[in-house]
């Protein structure tokens, strides 16, 4: 790591040195497009060597940034408070599946300036109306004196419910494993 | 009669498997799934034969659900083929204001003692032929971008629909015997493909029989897999894809899907980004 590093390092003072106006030049504003000259290639003098060694690649390779959140390593409890998903979750009659990030798709939308909240859920395959039947009976235990207002967008495989229950409803959903 | 009270079931014996047409798996490599799906069950699609008029089901291959069992958004379909339709549009309309149509400098007759109505100009909108109020100006592009994301899911909305419509099939590759239009012709008549086929091939330089053959027909296009569009899948009655092109779409889409840096996509569309 860090012999690519000072590799590196040399690479960019030694460009620097051999071409002065890379490093500090006045800037050249030509008077318009069709006036200025075309780009030419610029004469690298820095000498440099290719390789292929998977060796040494594998340590390029640890720098590349990874292109998707990789699956979690399996513990008991993680220190952020975060689940991961159940295993086996064939046989249930629907599901919620996590995003790319490894979250529940459940969300907060506020609207009208702050006065409308509402909790939506995403993602959810199979059959949406039997988790409302389940949800409802645990939301409406929480509103207690008020009516419960949810809608289900079984064509998206959308829940809404009226009002903040985000961190409920995560945890009504994390007691099942999704 | 007794047709109607026995059901119609097929049952095959393990002869009977050696006996058919049925490539044995060894030869055809089976699709393994990027992403495993955790929830929905694969979707299968027969891999097909393209060189004989007659179908030759060669085997089973999986699709992943995410891409070819999405649901099926009509509205995120809907909202794509209207961005395809006016991104590209430019309504040429044009109408000319009080100022721009010709004349009308000279008050018509003076302001009083005539008892007619005051006007200072023959080119006022109350007069005919005079300018046009608010009226239509040339050149007006219709150009919008469309969300990354809306279509991404317009393709897999799509793709999930001609698959359970059953207007989707996959072929080995478009390698065909002769460079005659009447074989892909009997070929898509035999195999009940409807009158227009759009088959879609890995990349754009396609098997010189093909294309020749395709030339002469209006309802037989090929594209290559970047070309892929919902508008164009809709268009035609069937969607035939090669294998190639299969897999080479489904990662495709599946890596849009997954990715976990998605701004680059998601951010604003500049007309002037290289």
């Amino acid at each position: 790591m860090a012999s690519i590093r000072t590799y590196l390092q040399r690479i960019i003072t030694k460009t620097c040195f051999m071409h002065p106006r890379v490093y500090n030049s006045p800037q050249i504003r030509n008077s318009s497009f069709h006036s200025s000259k075309f780009l030419v290639d610029v004469e690298v003098n820095t000498k440099y060597e290719t390789t292929k060694n998977p060796e040494e690649w594998k340590y390029v390779e640890r720098l590349l940034p990874v292109t998707t959140v990789p699956e979690p390593k399996k513990l008991p409890v993680y220190a952020s408070g975060w689940k991961p998903q159940g295993d086996d979750l064939k046989d249930r009659p629907y599901f919620i599946a996590r995003t790319r990030n490894h979250m529940m798709p459940v969300y907060l939308e506020i609207r009208q300036r702050g006065t409308a909240r509402h909790t939506i859920i995403k993602k959810i395959q199979g059959d949406i109306w039997q988790l409302e039947k389940d949800l409802r009976p645990f939301l409406e235990d929480l509103l207690k004196p008020k009516n419960l207002r949810l809608q289900v967008n079984e064509f998206a495989g959308k829940i809404c419910i009226n009002g903040d229950h985000v961190n409920a409803i995560k945890y009504w959903l994390g007691e099942r494993n999704f | 009669m007794f047709s109607c009270t026995i059901p119609k079931l097929r049952i095959i014996f393990p002869t009977a498997r050696s006996l058919s047409s049925l490539a044995s798996p060894s030869q055809i490599e089976p699709r393994q799934l990027a992403f495993p799906p955790k929830y929905q069950q694969p979707r299968q699609v027969w891999l097909e034969n393209f060189d004989t008029i007659e179908e030759k089901k060669l085997a089973i291959l999986e699709l992943h659900p995410e891409v070819f069992a999405a649901n099926p958004r009509v509205d995120i379909i809907h909202d794509n083929v209207r961005w395809q339709s006016l991104y590209r549009y430019v309504s040429y309309a044009h109408t000319k204001s009080r100022f721009e149509v010709r004349g009308g400098g000279r008050k018509p007759w003076p302001q009083k003692g005539l008892g007619r109505a005051r006007h200072g100009s023959i080119r006022s909108p109350l007069f005919r032929g005079g300018g046009v109020i608010h009226g239509p100006k040339s050149p007006n592009p219709h150009f919008y971008m469309l969300p990354f994301y809306t279509r991404i899911h317009g393709l897999t909305a799509t793709l999930s629909i001609k698959l359970a419509q059953d207007d989707l099939h996959v072929i080995t590759d478009l390698e065909i015997p002769t460079d005659d239009p009447n074989f892909v012709e009997e070929l898509v008549k035999s195999r009940k493909w409807g009158p227009s086929v759009l088959f879609v091939d890995e990349s754009d330089i396609m098997p010189r029989n093909i294309t020749a053959a395709t030339d002469s027909v209006k309802h037989f296009n090929l594209m290559p897999a970047y070309g892929l569009n919902v508008y164009s899948m809709l268009k035609h009655d069937t969607l035939v894809l090669t294998r190639a092109a299969l897999d080479l779409i489904e990662s495709k889409l599946l890596t849009h899907l997954h990715k976990n840096n998605s701004v680059p996509n998601t951010q604003k569309y500049k007309l002037n980004q290289v």
